[in-house]
């Protein structure tokens, strides 16, 4: 048994991880328009392969918690006068995102089945950006994460626009092809600046190198620093949804076709959340202990405005799309007490919450949208004040969802729950205002998730939907499984902290002062 | 030491360029010419004058001392190997594209594939020339062909139009480089580049005649370029010239001429050597150029409802990229890099913009029209020339993983290399990147979103337009991630800065 592993260790895991997608998105371009079973059979191994292999290298990575570094290391040359090199390899804080955008991937792929036209082109791009998403999380050379970045946001541009859905309804319509080009312009501009102050960190560290491990040796000056952070945080910010730079997110997100949204809500945000821990406050201490206090308070803004304005939705897409922006607000809360780690456990706990939170928010967002995309296929409308009493005739589905709504509102039992506590200590023992602040925008959080559980599933049943019918067997599948996900990091939460504690303690004791 | 077989080996392409103008205008005086055999003789000629630069690329890589023929006249370094070869490629492309509508619509086939042979000999000379005034010559015997093509079909208002514009202003900027040429020789005694180094080198202080005779020869380059403030003949020549022409016009003497900027500038007159405070005014100058054609070019292009005033503008604003790496060759310690980025994005725009006008000279025959709404649902009608053009576009607006993305890394990291406290151009250089996005998708939308007016109406692609995009796509896509073609351009870079036969 051990020399099997061995032998495996010898094979590119996580290239293989991460180029699986574009195999069978290059392997759809060489395939014929029909019969469509073939395309999909393609897109279901290209994703299903990835997250077999994610699940069997974070159970290995949990068997051993006290490894420290990057694991399964690969290192080609490539661009060697410009200090660019293919580098790969995975820590405590990367490997439970890989983990997770090879359970959103697969998962979107199942969903993926939904589509019904224009198949070939739908699932070579979907395939792409997915290369382009394990590509982010697994690269240590920084030019390539920039590199895998553009390639994960600029297929959205097409997914949204061809098979999205236009909002009419109430309130401001939204027309898809404008929310592709508001996505696309954000996601540019938020690489641009991290490309800048990418840059910064080549030139002013003088090492001439993107090598992730590299720079981690770089001695920069203070000023430097708080001008670089601030270059490739903002940066990162916009993708993850900062308010006031999040207007791309609900547009994008709710005008998404369903796999679409769980892949940008689920694995495209926590990009951002992943860059701003790996590169800004992992490479720049100095600057962080600068800006991070400041961004604890930007994150309540986004706690407490992202739950204001889903409380005022009735579209499910948009209320989902704005519970995100309330959602990575606590992600950024949770970051934000990386700023003192001097001052006993908080900072550990805070930033466990934040990684924590990606995660179960990720496979918890996805599961809603999964969800509603799914009610939306029966229904055909997304207004949901228009659905009204589903549960009789969906159980399955109301049972699901009301189960994600109590995982998104932070039920005890379920991953939420064990995420926003942590963030919710650690910014208690170093900034108890703040706290509470947060805490309030929970009662919110809970006021339109069950709002919405009332509207959608229960109350009269709306007679236009008496015959609609339940989930198939093929969309319970992927949806099941990200229940499932979510109950099992909320009862063990031990299964994600034992991997990231020796990653996230590494970065902070660079962050001591 | 040069002797015959080196002479030989050095002149090979010209010849062979020379030799096919002559035969193909030979055949084009038959009683019943084949403009369809002419111009494939034409592309068989041409890609044998790319061909015959290999030997000097490899004898002038291979640390070979590169040739310089005449006392430095005419240079074969690798800078000139590079522009050589991709003017002869440019050329096999544009008739490619161009003989298929010709022949179809009647328009003098036969005359157009003559001019095109004519027009890369020149451009051939003109990067090789280490003296002014064969520059000046080559330069003409570029531009006059281009007046002809973009007049071609004179009895259209447009292209008349777009003819004579671009006569009276070329003609002007030929009259303005002259007159600085001979500024600068009236000052300097001589008129090869090695040696105006050399006497530049024993001044103290640059005479004003000299330095106001640079001046004229960079606002004549930059006519050609279309950098601001010297582009404004460029929107409406390219909208009213035919597209082939423009196709031609847009590509071929821009990337030439970046080439003759970079080894007349940084190697000859705004060297740095004694008075560097000169060189800081050279390089205000060319930010100047480098930022006003950026934003011109992005911004007007975001209101443009014509492909070809849109690629117009995309072009300026290309070609203010360009001059950011322009700027940073001329700093030391930067040279290097500055001039390899320039180079290599040059070259990697001009396969992007060839590619993206071989669908826009086929779409625009087919349909008769350049609106970009007449685009909508091309990826239905066609979806290999809708992929050409999302891969062009995209490569133009610089998404990765295409040679674009490298191109603009390169010109952003050789900037911030050869003056950090302009990092601030690298952020403008992002930020007019971000804009550029908006009218390329913009362009990508209709093809991709919308739907075809009448459904049934596939779009078919002639063989050589296949040959030609898939060429042009293979470069983009292959070479951006190979390494090799960067090295390829830091020597290239390197020939700027040491010119063969200085003393």
């Amino acid at each position: 048994m051990d020399s099997l592993v061995t032998q495996l260790d010898a094979l590119p895991l996580l290239s293989l991880i991460t180029l699986a997608p574009l195999a069978g998105a290059l392997l759809i371009l060489c395939l014929p328009e029909r019969p469509v079973r073939t395309i999909q059979a393609v897109a279901l191994v290209a994703t299903g392969f990835p997250l077999v292999l994610a699940g069997w290298l974070y159970a290995r990575m949990l068997a051993h918690p006290d490894t420290t570094g990057f694991l399964w290391q690969e290192i080609h040359p490539w661009l060697p006068e410009f200090g660019v090199q293919y580098h790969l390899g995975v820590d405590g804080l990367s490997m439970p995102m890989v983990l997770l955008s090879g359970i959103i991937c697969f998962t979107a792929a199942c969903i993926s089945l939904q589509i019904d036209f224009r198949h070939k082109e739908y699932f070579a791009l979907a395939l792409t950006a997915m290369t382009g998403v394990f590509g982010v999380f697994t690269s240590l050379d920084l030019f390539l994460l920039i590199l895998f970045y553009e390639l994960a946001s600029i297929p959205m541009f097409f997914l949204v626009g061809i098979w999205g859905s236009d909002k009419t309804g109430p309130g401001r319509p939204i027309r898809r092809q404008d929310a592709a080009m508001k996505l696309l312009l954000y996601l540019q501009l938020g690489g641009g600046l991290v490309l800048l102050g990418l840059f910064g960190l080549y030139f002013l560290s003088d090492l001439k190198t993107f090598d992730y491990p590299e720079l981690l040796r770089a001695t920069l000056a203070r000023e430097q620093q708080i001008w670089l952070f601030a270059l490739i945080f903002l940066g990162f910010a916009i993708e993850a949804g900062l308010v006031p730079f999040h207007t791309w997110l609900p547009d994008g997100h709710s005008s998404a076709p369903t796999a679409l949204s769980m892949l940008l809500a689920g694995v495209l945000l926590k990009m951002g959340g992943y860059g701003i821990l790996r590169v800004a406050v992992g490479l720049l201490p100095e600057g962080a202990r600068f800006w991070l206090p400041l961004i604890g308070v930007l994150a309540i803004v986004n706690i407490l405005y992202g739950a204001l304005c889903a409380l005022r939705q009735t579209d499910i897409k948009l209320m989902i799309a704005y519970s995100s922006v309330s959602h990575m607000g606590i992600v950024f809360l949770g970051t934000s007490t990386m700023a003192s780690p001097e001052l006993g456990t908080g900072a550990l706990f805070g930033a466990t919450g934040a990684v924590f939170q990606m995660f179960s928010h990720g496979v918890i967002t996805a599961l809603l949208f999964g969800l509603a995309g799914t009610v939306y296929l029966v229904t055909h409308s997304r207004d949901m004040t228009r659905w009204g009493g589903l549960a009789s005739r969906m159980p399955w589905l109301a049972t699901v969802y009301v189960l994600a709504a109590l995982g998104s509102l932070g039920l005890p039992g379920m991953s939420g729950f064990a995420a926003e506590l942590m963030v919710f200590l650690g910014t208690w023992q170093q900034r108890p205002f703040l706290a509470v602040l947060a805490i309030c925008g929970l009662v919110i959080t809970a006021t339109y998730l069950l709002r919405s559980v009332q509207f959608a599933f229960y109350g009269p049943l709306n007679p236009r939907h008496a015959e609609v019918r339940d989930a198939l067997p093929a969309e319970k599948l992927p949806l099941g499984l990200l229940a499932l996900t979510t109950l099992a990091f909320g009862l063990a939460p031990r299964l994600l902290t034992d991997v990231t504690t020796p990653a996230l303690q590494a970065i902070l004791e660079r962050l001591v002062p | 030491m040069t002797n015959a077989l080196t002479m030989l080996q050095a002149l090979t392409p010209e010849v062979v360029v020379a030799a096919t103008a002559f035969l193909v205008m030979a055949l084009d005086l038959r009683r019943k010419p084949n403009p369809r055999a002419q111009a494939t003789v034409a592309i068989f000629g041409l890609l044998a004058g790319a061909l015959a630069t290999l030997p000097d690329w490899l004898d002038t890589t291979s640390g070979q001392v590169p040739v310089a023929l005449w006392g430095g006249l005419f240079l074969a370094d690798p800078l000139s190997v590079v522009f050589r070869a991709l003017a002869c490629l440019t050329g096999v492309l544009v008739l490619l594209f161009s003989i298929d509508p010709l022949d179809a619509e009647r328009r003098n086939p036969g005359d157009f594939v003559t001019l095109v042979p004519f027009v890369v000999l020149g451009l051939m000379l003109a990067v090789s020339a280490g003296e002014l005034l064969t520059f000046f010559v080559a330069f003409e015997i570029v531009s006059l062909p281009l007046y002809l093509m973009a007049a071609w079909n004179r009895n259209e208002r447009a292209s008349a139009e777009a003819g004579l514009k671009y006569f009276v202003t070329g003609s002007v900027s030929s009259a303005v480089m002259l007159y600085g040429i001979s500024l600068v020789f009236g000052t300097m005694g001589t008129t090869f580049f090695s040696q105006i180094a050399a006497r530049y080198e024993t001044l103290t202080d640059p005479p004003q005649a000299f330095v106001l005779g640079s001046l004229m020869i960079l606002a004549a380059l930059g006519f050609k370029i279309a950098a601001a403030p010297f582009h404004v003949w460029a929107p409406d020549v390219y909208q009213g010239a035919p597209r082939p022409s423009a196709t031609f016009l847009s590509t071929a003497p821009k990337a030439a001429m970046v080439a003759v900027m970079l080894r007349l500038f940084w190697g000859t007159l705004a060297l740095q050597g004694r008075d560097f405070r000169l060189a800081e005014t050279w390089m205000v100058i060319f930010a100047v150029m480098a930022i006003l054609s950026m934003f011109w070019g992005n911004l007007v292009a975001l209101v443009q409802t014509d492909i070809r005033r849109l690629m117009a503008c995309s072009g300026i604003a290309h070609i203010g990229y360009t001059l950011l790496g322009v700027l940073a060759a001329s700093r030391a310690g930067a040279q290097l890099e500055g001039a390899a980025a320039a180079i290599y994005y040059v070259v990697v725009y001009s396969f992007a913009n060839l590619a993206a006008w071989g669908v826009i000279v086929l779409v625009g025959w087919r349909t008769g029209s350049d609106r970009i709404e007449d685009y909508s649902g091309l990826a239905r009608r066609s979806p290999f020339l809708a992929f050409a053009l999302l891969i062009s576009l995209l490569s133009l607006a610089g998404a990765p993983p295409l040679a674009g993305f490298l191109g603009k890394f390169y010109l952003f990291r050789a900037l911030w290399e050869a003056q950090p406290a302009w990092w601030w151009m690298v952020l403008i250089g992002i930020l007019n990147s971000v804009i550029s996005l908006y009218y390329y998708f913009g362009i990508l939308k209709p093809v991709y979103f919308g739907t075809p007016r009448d459904e049934d109406s596939p779009l078919p692609v002639p063989w050589r337009f296949r040959a030609g995009l898939l060429a042009c796509l293979a470069v983009i896509m292959v070479l951006g991630l190979y390494p090799g073609l960067t090295r390829m351009t830091l020597q290239a870079g390197a020939a700027v800065l040491n010119l063969p036969g200085a003393p």
